[in-house]
């Protein structure tokens, strides 16, 4: 959880003083990159269950937590540097509507709900209903990331009036927080299959939940911007180039730290 | 039957407020209201419509009251905009509206 944080506040400051935004938006954008993107996360687990890459099987839960702590953190920067700029108290802190419309929001309810349903009944208890998840999984997915592209090529229509230098923000980032993650996870005695899946969590950008949490507390923000360069320019960088690029990052950090 | 006049209020703004405004709307009295969803389109702040199914965030939903008269009308025009539409994409405009059973639409007390 504090890992989502630090990385929020990095970001904050990275965005604002590299790329001249105001606060909100810059607010905003670590919003979406300090939170997860469940796509890649999910992506990423393929990949290493295909090449038969073991990890410790609970990093992937950790997704709620990196999430909510990186979303707040980016809120109560944003909304800090929105009131340091019109010196006035409008944007006064409401922290439990904030918490409320994180964790209310369809996407969180249901990722959460998910993990409490899996941890109530435990292994035994949704074998009967693993078969229909299990199966399905990579079909289901394989749409899911269709419909993605069709959606990323909208959010790079809604690009084309931006500032060019965040282009060159949504394809650095990510494989710096990857690298911060690694060495993180590495340090802490993760497995590299461990430390990439931490990598996806710090380099993914959410494009479903963030958006939503974003907007409602930072309106000032432009959502084109964040969505578009989240959903057309990080996604599928981290799919395609990303996840091996961090799964070779993490064994040479292996080797480098045994 | 008779026709009497009233006054609609339409706002058209992001779903993600709707809640809010809908809140904001019963705690100025109004008791009834239509909510159209699936709106698109593109406003002066240059922020497009990202339909998508993804998620609220680029949807907008049309919110009509019917109301019985012109104060009550700007009561609600003044509050959404205050409130909401300074910060959020949106319009709100008023419409002239004949209607029967006027008391359906009377009993809405907007107070401040």
């Amino acid at each position: 959880m504090r890992c989502g944080k630090r990385r929020a506040e990095l970001r904050k400051k990275k965005s604002r003083k590299i790329l001249s935004l105001d606060p909100s938006n810059a607010g905003s954008i670590a919003g979406h990159y300090g939170a997860v993107s469940s796509v890649t996360l999910a992506a990423c687990i393929v990949f290493l269950d295909q090449m038969k890459v073991p990890f410790e099987r609970f990093i992937p839960a950790l997704y709620p937590f990196t999430d909510t702590a990186a979303l707040i953190t980016a809120i109560v920067l944003g909304r800090a540097g929105v009131r340091a700029i019109n010196n006035n108290n409008e944007n006064g802190l409401d922290i439990s509507a904030i918490l409320r419309e994180a964790i209310t929001s369809k996407p969180s309810v249901l990722l959460l709900g998910g993990f409490i349903i899996g941890f109530i009944n435990g292994a035994q208890g949704i074998k009967s209903v693993m078969p229909f998840f299990d199966t399905l999984f990579p079909g289901v997915i394989t749409l899911f990331m269709l419909d993605m592209g069709l959606l990323a090529t909208v959010g790079l229509r809604e690009l084309k009036t931006v500032n060019k230098h965040i282009f060159s923000f949504a394809l650095l980032m990510p494989p710096l927080h990857a690298l911060a993650a690694i060495l993180l996870a590495t340090a802490i005695g993760l497995s590299p299959g461990g430390a990439t899946i931490f990598s996806v969590l710090a380099a993914g950008a959410s494009y479903i939940s963030a958006p939503v949490v974003m907007r409602t507390a930072l309106p000032q923000a432009n959502p084109s911007l964040s969505f578009g360069i989240a959903l057309g320019i990080t996604f599928p960088f981290n799919v395609t180039v990303g996840i091996p690029l961090y799964y070779q990052i993490a064994v040479m950090a292996a080797g480098l730290f045994p | 039957m008779e026709l009497e006049n009233a006054t609609k209020v339409v706002i058209i703004t992001e779903t993600i407020i709707e809640s809010s405004i809908l809140r904001l709307l019963k705690s100025l009295g109004v008791k009834g209201f239509t909510i159209y969803k699936d709106i698109t389109g593109e406003g002066g702040r240059g922020i497009r419509s990202v339909s998508g199914g993804l998620s609220e965030l680029g949807e907008n939903v049309r919110i009509e009251i019917i109301v019985s008269n012109e104060e009550k009308a700007r009561l609600i025009m003044e509050n959404v905009c205050d409130k909401y539409l300074s910060k959020y994409a949106g319009i709100i405009y008023l419409e002239n509206v004949q209607v029967i059973r006027i008391e359906k639409f009377a009993n809405q007390n907007p107070h401040s």
